[in-house]
């Protein structure tokens, strides 16, 4: 076997172009990408939820009495942010 | 739309670039993992594993190297973390699924067994080299190796190949 032989065997071995390989990929990253927003979003709704109950008296309270002090809530809610402003 | 072009848009998160670009890498992706993997099915699941990684981590990519090389060393490091991870599995080549490539099913199957005769290193030197056109340079990157151990591997694996292919002209 010679070297030019080797390399055509190497070139009809390749691999073509596949259009159901390319679908399953696309439907992958696209289906992770969505997933990764839901979560992002979710944490944003979250952390917005925090900032009402800091600001509303009542729920403030309940999240007091939670054991959470407001520096906490309020690092929970940046770490929320940044997250959601990460993943969109 | 040429490559660079695709590479920024899809780093902006355009899916269609991703998309070409995916279409254009997937022979080289898929055909290097066949090689070091030896079955069709888990090479295209780890494929497909590089891709979605790939897609994460586009801002890693730097224009110094060729996206094809980028890839291929995504593919590479893939590869050695499921091989770890399963060293049984991936040892198990008389398992494999033997799914032809495309084009040429007798060729793909002999040239397969004859991949098997390479150590692990070889096959990825010669799978870069001779499969997927990459330069000795561009090999050498990809596996992390120096330019003259990729030569080495190379030249052997290639008379490892030509012993176990003796019989082929003649098949």
């Amino acid at each position: 076997v010679t070297d030019e032989e080797l390399q055509r065997m190497f070139d009809r071995a390749s691999v073509g172009p596949d259009g159901p390989f390319v679908a399953r990929v696309m439907a992958e990253v696209t289906s992770r990408r969505d997933r990764r927003r839901a979560w992002g979003q979710a944490l944003g709704w979250t952390a917005g939820v925090l900032c009402l109950g800091l600001a509303g008296p009542e729920l403030r309270e309940l999240w007091l009495a939670a054991g959470l002090s407001s520096v906490a809530a309020v690092g929970l809610v940046a770490i929320g942010a940044w997250v959601y402003a990460e993943q969109t | 739309v040429n490559e660079d072009a695709d590479i920024a848009a899809a780093r902006d998160g355009s899916l269609p670039a991703f998309e070409r670009l995916v279409r254009r890498h997937q022979g080289v992706v898929r055909g290097f993992l066949r090689r070091l993997a030896g079955d069709a099915d888990q090479a295209d699941d780890l494929a497909q594993e590089v891709f979605v990684l790939a897609w994460r981590k586009l801002g890693d990519f730097e224009a110094r190297g060729t996206f094809r090389g980028w890839l291929c060393r995504v593919a590479y490091t893939r590869f050695l973390q499921h091989r770890r991870a399963d060293l049984a599995r991936a040892r198990a080549h008389s398992a494999r699924s033997d799914v032809p490539a495309s084009g040429n099913a007798d060729i793909a199957l002999d040239l397969d067994r004859a991949m098997t005769t390479l150590s692990e290193d070889q096959r990825a030197a010669i799978a870069l080299c001779y499969g997927e056109g990459l330069s000795h340079g561009e090999a050498a990157e990809v596996l992390g190796m120096p330019l003259g151990t990729v030569k080495s591997h190379v030249a052997r694996g290639r008379e490892k190949l030509v012993a176990a292919l003796s019989g082929w002209r003649a098949a």
